[in-house]
């Protein structure tokens, strides 16, 4: 999944939207997101839009087993990062592998990183050049007094959400469902693991078991931050 | 990113709508002097070939060859050829 990224008045550089190996490109449809907390340390009642959602931490919950929520797209988990954005946006060559090996990978999310740092760096010649220092740097914008906003964006290491609510000039309401949250996410109501999980099902360990530097190659792959991750 | 939006990944000094200060002249020749630094690195150290050439490559094949190869005998036998203006392996653009 990608929210799209660097906007521009021709759109963004990389399209928003959700591709799956198969099926194919689909558009974003983000009122289809809704996070799940049955096997998070947190209380709460069914999958819910971040918009409704709640932080309410239940550090006894038994079958409780992260401090990440699951967050799902139309009840799936979905992958974010450099490789989701690319294969959305149709990279050529992201795409090829993708259709190749039937699914995501450790060598592909490395790859997609450094085929997004090259195209990256072609943009920011063309965006230095496009400065105009006797432009205004910042767009005044208003504050609400009242009502409710959803951000969604790309951030280095996937889709990145704030939702948030105002009433009388005050905020009422927040929630973030940050990059690492969609990948590293428990398992949810139905025992869909996320994409973590499933990546890491099916790793050839050897006698070093979770100790494998194998474990860490897959881990690492997604570029997690767990500091962002527990909201 | 320290020119324009302060520390990278929690650029707190980002404001929504742009940036948080304005850019002048200098500003903007820095700016591109680090991306040229950065393309440099990212060419002789990473990749071994330009980022255009990188970017043509667009089959498994071809980028098995690259991974073989460096990328030196690619031109010849990659599905999809580089452009004409690839600079071949040397890593600089004159601008």
């Amino acid at each position: 999944m990608s929210f799209g990224a660097y906007h521009g008045p021709e759109g963004p550089l990389f399209a928003a939207g959700v591709y799956e190996v198969g099926a194919g490109f689909s558009p974003l449809d983000p009122d289809g997101i809704a996070e799940d907390v049955s096997h998070a340390f947190m209380r709460g009642a069914g999958p819910v839009h971040p918009a409704r959602g709640e932080t309410l931490p239940d550090v006894d919950k038994p079958i409780g087993y992260s401090f990440a929520k699951a967050p799902r797209l139309a009840g799936r988990a979905v992958e974010v990062g450099a490789l989701a954005r690319q294969a959305v946006d149709g990279q050529p060559l992201v795409r090829a592998l993708l259709a190749a090996q039937g699914r995501s990978g450790v060598t592909l999310r490395i790859l997609a990183r450094m085929v997004e740092t090259a195209r990256l760096l072609l943009a920011l010649d063309d965006w230095v050049a496009a400065l105009d220092p006797k432009a205004p740097f910042c767009a005044e914008g208003q504050v609400l007094a009242d009502g409710v906003g959803e951000g969604l964006v790309e951030a280095a290491r996937g889709s990145l959400g704030h939702w948030i609510a105002v009433r009388g000039g005050r905020l009422t309401h927040y929630q973030i469902v940050a990059p690492t949250t969609w990948n590293f996410s428990p398992r949810d109501l139905d025992g869909t693991p996320g994409p973590l999980e499933q990546a890491l099902a099916g790793t050839v360990v050897g006698p070093e078991g979770a100790k494998s530097v194998a474990v860490q190659h897959v881990v690492r792959s997604f570029d997690p931050c767990m500091v962002c991750t527990a909201h | 990113m320290g020119l324009v939006a302060g520390k990278w990944p929690h650029s707190l000094a980002f404001q929504p709508g742009g940036t948080t200060r304005t850019l002048d002249l200098g500003g903007r020749m820095r700016l591109r002097a680090i991306i040229r630094d950065v393309r440099t690195f990212f060419e002789a150290v990473v990749l071994g070939v330009d980022v255009e050439r990188f970017l043509d490559f667009q089959t498994p094949e071809a980028l098995a060859v690259y991974a073989e190869t460096g990328g030196a005998t690619c031109r010849s036998s990659c599905a999809s050829p580089p452009t004409s203006g690839s600079t071949g392996s040397v890593p600089v653009r004159a601008r």
